[in-house]
């Protein structure tokens, strides 16, 4: 069997997107539910939180938590945030002088390793959870 | 070693679990170094015990599998055992890697065809699953399967039934008699557990004037349940049926302890099935409480007289054989610490795996 024709190489990349598109709809879901929310935020023991991320995924996590944890601030690459919202939206250089052993949940799955690599210089490897590990992961 | 589990089930079905952390205990055992996978939330993890070693991000099977190569790359891992899940192009690369890195590989079918009346409606994924299925072979040289087959989609097999971990299974203690007869059934319900059988059962005799008081206890959670709930109130059982939550720890104990006979599966018909090898029946031999159950086992037969099987198919569940089999079992003999004996010698992991660690040795 050989490694994949061009015609599998394109199903694999589809297959991905798809996979994304998907899992980000349920994560969307998922953060509609009040109950689960508090609880996963209890579970992580969260008080203080930073979220990695400026596109929708950053935004509805942001109105999901709000007002339940003390969000310091959306840390996006550009500075930048698709949907307005009333915290500061932070470089990383600024996270690099703000940072105070908070978690940080990143968003956009597109992104989580390079986001990830980013995050290790400055933060300790149990402080950052993927989105979807904050929402449904083992603990 | 290390024991691969793809699906999310292991993480959130705690009888699946439990089945997959007792194997993971023999092969460490047998291997001294060993470890396992989980996904859940998107994350793969790895673990080694109960320690978390890594995870790593992975949405697809070609990402999972990708993560698990570098992972036996850098712990040198030699063993694989998969629990199978579905097959795609990506698992068969998978095992076309450990094929060429000289890698010995078993595979776990927890269902055989036709496992997915029922389960997955999509054709797409049955056709694919099944073209990449019989595929297999040409990487994967030894699987395992709970049916008695020689070969699984042309894999020589061998054949497994489920195990128990008697440590965690205390023996029952007997209950005084007093008149009734106290069945339980401990499960996450699913419709082809088939226990509507019991109930429309007790419901035929209560109708027929049955006099005997008859109680069915009905411990764990599930999608069947609502359905069970709504038969219960339909028949007017209420007062012979409890639905008691998920219990575990002593009250789980307590609740054997204060029942006569536990019912197994009675409804493998409905995903085409005629043999089975329930965990549930094997905890319910360690702990000594005679059972019912609805299908062919290769652990149980005529010499287990603590095991009545009845019929695979949806007849309703004969409460005069229940009474008959309770006044049998009832009779003053001991049979509690054969029941066990039996699982010590037969159904624990250690003994049931041990053709898989052979293959992995020779």
């Amino acid at each position: 069997m050989d490694k994949g024709t061009i015609e599998e190489q394109i199903i694999d990349e589809y297959t991905w997107h798809c996979k994304i598109e998907a899992e980000s709809y349920k994560m969307m879901g998922k953060m509609l539910d009040e109950t689960l929310i508090r609880e996963r935020l209890d579970v992580y023991a969260i008080s203080d939180l930073y979220i990695y991320g400026g596109a929708y995924l950053a935004a509805q996590l942001y109105r999901a938590v709000k007002d339940k944890v003390n969000v310091k601030g959306i840390v996006d690459k550009e500075g930048r945030s698709a949907v307005k919202v009333d915290i500061p939206v932070i470089k990383l250089e600024e996270l690099r002088e703000l940072y105070q052993d908070e978690k940080v949940i990143i968003t956009p799955p597109r992104f989580y390793r390079a986001a990830k690599r980013d995050l290790s210089q400055i933060i300790a490897a149990e402080n950052i959870l993927f989105l979807g590990e904050f929402l449904e992961g083992l603990f | 070693m290390l024991y691969v589990t793809y699906e999310d089930s292991v993480v959130h079905a705690i009888g699946i679990r439990k089945k997959m952390q007792a194997q993971y205990r023999v092969f460490k055992k047998a291997f001294g170094e060993a470890y396992y996978t989980l996904y859940r939330g998107q994350m793969m993890h790895l673990y080694r015990e109960n320690i978390l070693l890594e995870k790593e991000l992975a949405f697809t099977k070609g990402e999972c599998n990708t993560v698990i190569k570098d992972w036996i790359e850098r712990y040198n891992i030699s063993k694989v055992y998969v629990r199978h899940y579905s097959a795609d192009r990506q698992e068969l690369l998978f095992y076309q890697y450990l094929n060429e890195k000289d890698i010995r590989v078993a595979v776990e079918f927890p269902t055989v065809f036709p496992a997915y009346q029922g389960i997955i409606d999509s054709k797409v994924v049955t056709a694919e699953d099944t073209y990449y299925k019989n595929r297999m072979h040409e990487y994967v040289r030894c699987c395992t399967a709970y049916q008695p087959m020689e070969k699984v989609y042309g894999i020589p097999c061998i054949p497994l039934v489920n195990g128990v971990d008697i440590d965690e299974q205390p023996q029952k203690k007997s209950r005084k008699a007093d008149g009734r007869i106290v069945l339980l059934v401990v499960a996450t319900y699913t419709k082809w557990h088939g226990h509507e059988r019991v109930i429309e059962g007790m419901h035929r005799y209560y109708a027929d004037g049955g006099t005997r008081e008859i109680i069915f206890n009905i411990v764990g959670s599930g999608g069947q349940l609502n359905y069970y709930e709504s038969l219960v109130e339909e028949y007017g059982l209420q007062g012979h049926v409890n639905f008691c939550g998920v219990l575990s720890g002593e009250k789980l104990d307590e609740i054997y302890d204060a029942s006569d006979i536990a019912i197994g599966d009675l409804g493998i018909y409905r995903v085409g099935l005629k043999s089975g090898a329930p965990i549930k029946e094997r905890e319910y031999c360690a702990r000594g409480i005679p059972f019912i159950y609805g299908h062919d086992d290769m652990s149980f037969g005529k010499d287990n007289y603590y095991a009545r099987q009845v019929s695979n198919d949806e007849t309703p569940i004969d409460m005069q054989m229940v009474i008959d089999f309770y006044n049998e079992m009832y009779d003053g003999r001991e049979f509690a610490e054969d029941m066990r004996q039996y699982a010590l010698l037969n159904l624990t992991w250690n003994k049931i795996l041990q053709p898989v660690i052979d293959y992995y040795l020779c």
